[in-house]
């Protein structure tokens, strides 16, 4: 039932293809990792752009998810357990696939051009962010996750956010790390995907 | 046949649903009424599966609802909103729930479409349709599986005169089926014109059974 358009595909191979060639054009170094007095106003643009699309994307897929559970989706199952396995392995099957079709894209597009491709980990951090709005909301308020949403994107705006940096650090490293080291945090990285999934299904079905 | 057993809800401390009982028999048709709040779209999820009882059974053919079942093996159901992905055709709905139990083939989603008065050759996205378009759409995804229990929380609103008398036909040839149909309704005429038995509530409680 939960769907994914092959649009949505082809706009998140575009996108990222772009933020790459984006970034190489404007910086050598990663702009989240870069100093906030040395960037520019066209970098702040790009920053708060690039941070901004994997977001909607990712609310794209969870609104699509949304509207394949929705009563009539629940009730044609034989039981809640089916409806939770079913639609959690739906939203981390897409969610994590098209992680690695962006992570794989980036990895042939760093091969073939010698650019970076530590987008990865703002993506992943974005997958996150939003499934604990996504919680948050479900459990408090919806105010509490347009605060998070909010937050989020002037995250975007102001890179430098003392509390927030080391974590931006955390994932802009991941792409530096080995073959193996790299399996690992994907591993961790799809863990905690799986796990905040896990909450915030078990939440919606019950 | 759906047996209510003394059911209670309750809900964040609040009872909506007081020690309900009632035999819902195959082949006819229940009509609930009762003021906001009373408890009709309250007890229309209970018989759907979708909340539990604080206390009580519902059995449904002899199947113990939250104990040897989570839903109604066969279920119709409309509550509320009309639940359709609006970004896809009604077919394409049809389609993508059929698939879960497939138990309709394309024939009865297309039959199911015309009866409530639309047409498959639409290829319009739901949300392009209109309220009361919206609203037959519903229908049908409530009936194309040709259900054995049939629950529907207001279904002729939004739709013009001319369709609720099609979808009052439309419910008694469900009936005549063998379908149990349960629906609610502010609608007097949609009670009196379709249900075998009217049930009155009133604060959670069945006050009377005419």
């Amino acid at each position: 039932m939960v769907q994914i358009t092959k649009y949505q595909i082809v706009i998140c191979f575009i996108l990222s293809t772009l933020f790459v060639i984006g970034q190489q054009l404007t910086h050598e170094t990663p702009i989240y990792l870069m100093n906030q007095s040395t960037i520019t106003y066209v970098q702040q643009i790009a920053l708060l752009v690039s941070q901004l699309t994997p977001f909607i994307l990712i609310v794209g897929w969870e609104e699509r998810m949304q509207t394949g559970q929705g009563l009539n989706y629940f009730v044609r199952h034989k039981n809640r357990l089916q409806v939770m396995i079913k639609s959690y392995l739906h939203s981390t099957i897409i969610v994590i696939v098209t992680t690695f079709a962006i992570i794989l894209s980036q990895i042939f597009l760093t091969k073939q051009t010698g650019i970076d491709y530590r987008w990865l980990g703002v993506i992943c951090f974005y997958v996150m962010w939003h499934l604990l709005q996504r919680i948050v909301e479900s459990y408090f308020s919806s105010v509490s996750g347009l605060a998070m949403m909010v937050g989020m994107i002037g995250f975007g705006l102001f890179v430098k956010t003392p509390i927030l940096l080391p974590i931006l650090f955390l994932f802009g490293r991941f792409s530096e790390l080995n073959t193996c080291k790299t399996i690992i945090m994907l591993m961790i990285i799809t863990g905690l995907y799986a796990g905040l999934g896990y909450i915030y299904r078990k939440k919606q079905v019950i | 046949m759906i047996e209510v057993k003394n059911i209670t809800v309750k809900i964040k401390k609040e009872t909506i649903l007081k020690d309900v009982s009632y035999i819902f028999e195959a082949g006819k048709i229940y009509g609930l009424r009762g003021r906001n709040g009373a408890g009709k779209t309250m007890f229309l999820r209970a018989l759907a599966g979708l909340i539990r009882v604080s206390s009580g059974r519902i059995v449904v053919d002899g199947e113990v609802l939250g104990e040897n079942i989570d839903f109604p093996p066969s279920l119709g159901l409309l509550i509320e909103n009309n639940n359709l992905a609006p970004e896809f055709s009604l077919t394409k709905n049809l389609k993508l729930l059929s698939q879960i139990k497939k138990v309709a083939t394309d024939d009865d989603i297309e039959q199911t479409i015309a009866r409530v008065g639309l047409t498959t050759n639409d290829s319009r996205k739901v949300a392009k349709f209109s309220l009361g378009m919206k609203q037959r759409g519903a229908i049908a995804q409530a009936l194309f599986e040709k259900p054995s229990l049939i629950l529907l929380d207001e279904p002729t609103n939004a739709i013009d005169q001319k369709g609720v008398i099609q979808i009052r036909e439309l419910l008694a040839e469900e009936a005549q089926r063998g379908a149990t149909i349960i629906l609610a309704s502010h609608n007097l005429e949609d009670l009196t014109l379709l249900a075998d038995k009217i049930i009155d509530l009133s604060d959670g409680e069945i006050v009377s059974d005419v």
